[in-house]
């Protein structure tokens, strides 16, 4: 199969002007969300609860681990994490190698766990979980309290300037798929990352046996009506090849 | 195309399926005749095998040669009509870490009409079971797929 040999997740664990990936991928390498800003470098079993807010919010701090206890908050430059914002627009990235060749658009999504089960959308009142939403992320529908956002071509074709146009909220979401313009574009709201529910569609199908990225951002809301849980959330690039 | 019992064993143990092609002439390729390594037989993942590199011209047929044993067939005049695809994830764990790759289903379809209708037939690895549905290739529903690239199939529709 002309599958790909190597694929990442990364994250920008330094500026924009001067980027540093951290492979999000390896192993025992993690993805963690604080509501504090220090905790670089800080080992899991001494990892802060976060108190479940009253109100919704944001969870402001995410950090990119390589060990257990080694790992630098996202544009953290080796100091305290700074809070999520929209204008990190070298925030992350999906990066694939030049062996394989997609067949289709990748999509940009978030499951429950690797089984990808179909995700039951939260209904009426009450809690309910990270992806699955709940009152606190209604809007049309309950959405994801993860959301996405995608850069609108390759980043050999040209990555970023800018961030997208909206800070994302904790009601952002479209039923279905959205894909942002093909081009300099991000999607000018966040979208829900809830399984084969809401997700992004790229606007291309990448170039066959090139390597190359597709840059995006993410950021994870919480609210007073989330339930308390173990999650396993995965992100995921569901892809095709020939 | 008849699979002689040793490769339908080989097959059965790679636990993966294969596409063969079938050409006016009656020629058969096997994915395995294409694989980049110096064995040519169906073992293992078998990676790097280019489909977009597969002649097209004169096919005639393809078949999906299935770990359990069964084979799923399309059939269509000449003319570039057939595709073939693998859909798979990679995830990236929140717990515990790390990156983890899996495929869900290999898909064969062959396009039936000018508005890109199709029929396809797919190993799924998810219920080991051969699958047979309609779908376009223009807006695949099968996992969400969208619109296949047609460079890639080298589709003539």
């Amino acid at each position: 199969m002309a599958d790909f040999t190597t694929m990442r997740m990364e994250g920008n664990i330094v500026s924009t002007g001067a980027p540093s990936w951290s492979d999000l991928s390896g192993a025992n390498h993690e993805i963690r969300w604080s509501d504090s800003a220090a905790q670089r470098n800080i080992a899991s079993a001494v990892w802060p609860a976060m108190i479940r807010p009253a109100a919704t919010a944001i969870v402001s701090y995410t950090y990119a681990f390589t060990a257990d206890a080694t790992g630098e908050g996202f544009y953290g430059n080796g100091g305290a994490c700074p809070a999520f914002s929209k204008d990190n627009y070298l925030w992350g990235r999906w990066w694939w190698d030049n062996v394989g060749t997609f067949a289709a658009a990748p999509i940009y999504s978030a499951y429950l766990t690797t089984g990808h089960a179909a995700i039951v959308r939260h209904v009426g009142a009450g809690a309910d979980g990270m992806l699955q939403g709940s009152p606190d992320t209604l809007n049309v529908s309950c959405f994801s309290y993860l959301k996405g956002n995608a850069w609108g071509r390759v980043t050999s074709a040209g990555a970023p300037g800018a961030g997208p146009a909206n800070a994302p909220v904790v009601t952002d979401g479209t039923v279905g798929t959205v894909s942002p313009a093909a081009g300099a574009n991000w999607l000018a709201n966040f979208q829900s990352l809830m399984g084969d529910n809401d997700y992004i569609t790229a606007p291309f199908t990448p170039a066959a046996t090139v390597q190359d990225q597709w840059n995006i951002e993410f950021a994870l809301f919480t609210g007073p009506n989330m339930t308390p849980a173990l999650y396993q959330v995965v992100q995921t690039l569901k892809y095709t090849w020939t | 195309m008849g699979v002689n019992p040793v490769i339908a064993t080989m097959i059965q143990q790679s636990h993966r399926s294969w596409w063969q092609a079938r050409y006016s002439d009656g020629r058969v390729l096997s994915e395995w005749d294409t694989l980049a390594g110096k064995v040519l037989l169906p073992l293992g993942e078998g990676r790097s095998s280019r489909w977009e590199e597969v002649p097209k011209e004169h096919m005639v047929a393809l078949r999906l040669l299935c770990p359990n044993g069964m084979a799923g067939e399309l059939e269509a005049p000449e003319g570039k009509k057939f595709f073939q695809l693998k859909v798979g994830y990679f995830d990236v764990l929140m717990v515990k870490g790390g990156g983890k790759r899996s495929i869900a289903a290999h898909v064969i379809g062959v396009v039936k009409d000018a508005e890109g209708n199709c029929l396809c037939r797919a190993w799924s690895y998810r219920t080991n079971s051969l699958l047979e549905f309609e779908d376009n290739i223009y807006n695949m529903k099968f996992k969400n797929i969208g619109k296949l690239n047609l460079d890639v199939q080298q589709l003539k529709v």
